[in-house]
């Protein structure tokens, strides 16, 4: 346990530290403001439209969707962008290997990196979904209803479901990297689980302010989850990340 | 003689081919060994089988004594081929990062940086260090939680020459201090300086091991000086003469290696008859090269 923490405390201080996480949380910034304001106008539109017994399902969904957006962009995109960066250069400089050499196990190498690229981007995920859900009332709703909407089914997705999808989507990933030759494999396959995602949620007909959507993303991250600890099982040992680091 | 590193046995293969095929090894308490190879002869899957970085198929890894589990590669420190430091770090950040894996509560980090040269470093980014200085971290690395055995996968290789020599007076010193040193190169003139014992893996079996002297001094011939170059007839005659097994010329120098039937006074007295002016015969000593050579050309 000692050893898992040593490893996470260095991984979030070297995430934290490498152009490639600090070039993540630019283009996330960047990202989050434009979809702030697009969000703000349609929830004026749809407001502006009233009565509020008709358009209230369209708003809350809206909120919904704006929380789920920027809590998916920080949790899973700047998480994995954090953390293949790093595991990328360690691996091709042996210092994985270094790792490795002293008592510290391959277990522990991994959930020490899962928790150094989690971690920073669950709590970065957090402060600003949920900032941009206040400052979207305070800028769009408050103005019209004179009070704040946080949806019970928006603040569990925000909440709940997307930090486990990421924490799944963080477990592969970093899996992945450890095992393969090229971690930026790693990366790929973020792409390829996000459009899977992406693509089956809408045809299962949710919205995104249902209590449902919120299981749904947990569960998906909890399955993910599953499947690496299953392979985890089987394939990590210190022999195959040495020995796929040599290949670089 | 306590033994520092036993490898009985010890068999791997690694993509369908065997790296090491029952090696065995002893490494004594207070050794300087030197591993010896070329390139691909199986000193690095070695070095990764004694740290636990790789499984033995088979075969028994003793250390001092004891099987070796995680609890008893603790005595180990260890430089490997790269050096495997992390960049974005300073050098204190990265011997503090590795002395909490050892479970070391208060590192000595500016002693061990001392020991090996880079006092004040310890603020220096280790991105910015020159590949001189990295090794030396990593040596500092190596010592951090006082092991009794320090196993160096090419310590020198990419070094400077006087990178190289400090790294070597490094491990001269801990050598004095009483750590046991157990290094791979392939600079047989480095070996030779160090060492006072070595093993050479070739294709993934040990040809050789032993001691540096006893190796060295083992049924090489004679060497006999002369005052002047022989001239070129005398060559000839002494290529007739089978018996005292002529090999070659360096110089004002004569090498022979006879059969056991030929001793030193019987070469001197045909020599003579042979009309040839002596300054000087004695035993000769073969250098690791040449025996390198020989097993090398052996094993083709």
């Amino acid at each position: 346990m000692r050893n898992f923490f040593t490893i996470a405390a260095h991984s979030l201080r070297a995430n934290l530290r490498h152009r490639q996480g600090m070039i993540a949380i630019a283009v996330l910034l960047l990202g989050i403001v434009p979809v702030f304001f697009a969000m703000k106008g349609m929830l004026a539109e749809l407001l502006a439209k009233g009565p509020w017994d008709i358009v209230a399902p369209w708003v809350v969904n809206t909120l919904g969707l704006s929380g789920y957006l920027v809590a998916l962009l920080c949790v899973v995109f700047l998480g994995v962008m954090l953390g293949v960066g790093t595991l990328t250069q360690e691996k091709a400089k042996g210092a994985l290997e270094a790792l490795l050499a002293t008592p510290l196990g391959p277990w522990a190498l991994w959930w020490g990196k899962v928790a150094g690229c989690f971690l920073p981007a669950f709590a970065a995920g957090m402060v600003v979904s949920f900032g941009v859900l206040w400052a979207l009332n305070a800028a769009a709703v408050v103005p019209v209803l004179g009070n704040p909407l946080f949806p019970g089914p928006v603040v569990a997705t925000v909440g709940v479901g997307v930090p486990f999808l990421g924490l799944g989507i963080a477990a592969l990933v970093n899996l992945i990297g450890l095992l393969v030759a090229n971690p930026n494999i790693a990366s790929l396959s973020v792409v390829v689980i996000v459009l899977a995602v992406s693509n089956v949620l809408p045809r299962l007909g949710l919205e995104f302010a249902e209590w449902s959507f919120a299981w749904v993303n947990a569960g998906t991250g909890l399955f993910i989850l599953a499947t690496s600890l299953l392979f985890a099982w089987r394939l990590l040992t210190k022999e195959r990340i040495v020995l796929s680091a040599k290949r670089l | 003689m306590d033994t520092a590193i036993s490898l009985r046995g010890v068999r791997k293969s690694l993509g369908g081919r065997e790296v090491l095929r029952g090696i065995s090894l002893e490494v004594y308490h207070g050794d300087v060994f030197g591993y010896l190879g070329p390139n691909g002869a199986g000193k690095t899957t070695t070095i990764r089988v004694l740290l636990g970085l790789l499984t033995a198929d088979s075969g028994e890894i003793l250390l001092l004594g004891e099987p070796a589990s995680s609890g008893a590669r603790m005595k180990l420190g260890f430089v490997l081929e790269s050096d495997g430091l992390f960049d974005g770090l300073t050098a204190a950040e990265n011997l503090s990062l590795f002395a909490r894996l050892y479970g070391v509560r208060s590192p000595e980090v500016e002693k061990v940086l001392a020991l090996v040269g880079l006092r004040g470093k310890e603020r220096g980014r280790v991105g910015t260090f020159s590949r001189g200085m990295r090794q030396r971290l990593a040596l500092a690395r190596a010592l951090l939680h006082d092991p009794e055995i320090l196993v160096l996968d090419e310590p020198t290789a990419g070094l400077d020459p006087s990178g190289q020599m400090e790294v070597r007076e490094l491990i001269r010193e801990l050598a004095t201090s009483g750590k046991t040193v157990f290094f791979s190169s392939h600079n047989l003139d480095e070996v030779e300086r160090l060492c006072n014992r070595i093993a050479l893996i070739h294709r993934g079996e040990i040809r050789l091991q032993g001691g540096v002297e006893e190796l060295r001094a083992g049924g090489q011939g004679y060497a006999v000086e002369l005052p002047t170059e022989p001239p070129s007839e005398m060559l000839t005659k002494l290529q007739h003469e089978e018996r005292l097994g002529f090999k070659g010329v360096q110089g004002q120098r004569l090498i022979f290696e006879p059969g056991d039937d030929v001793g030193i006074s019987e070469l001197a007295q045909t020599l003579s008859e042979l009309g040839l002016e002596i300054e000087a015969i004695y035993r000769r000593r073969a250098s690791l090269e040449e025996l390198y050579r020989q097993i090398l050309a052996e094993g083709e």
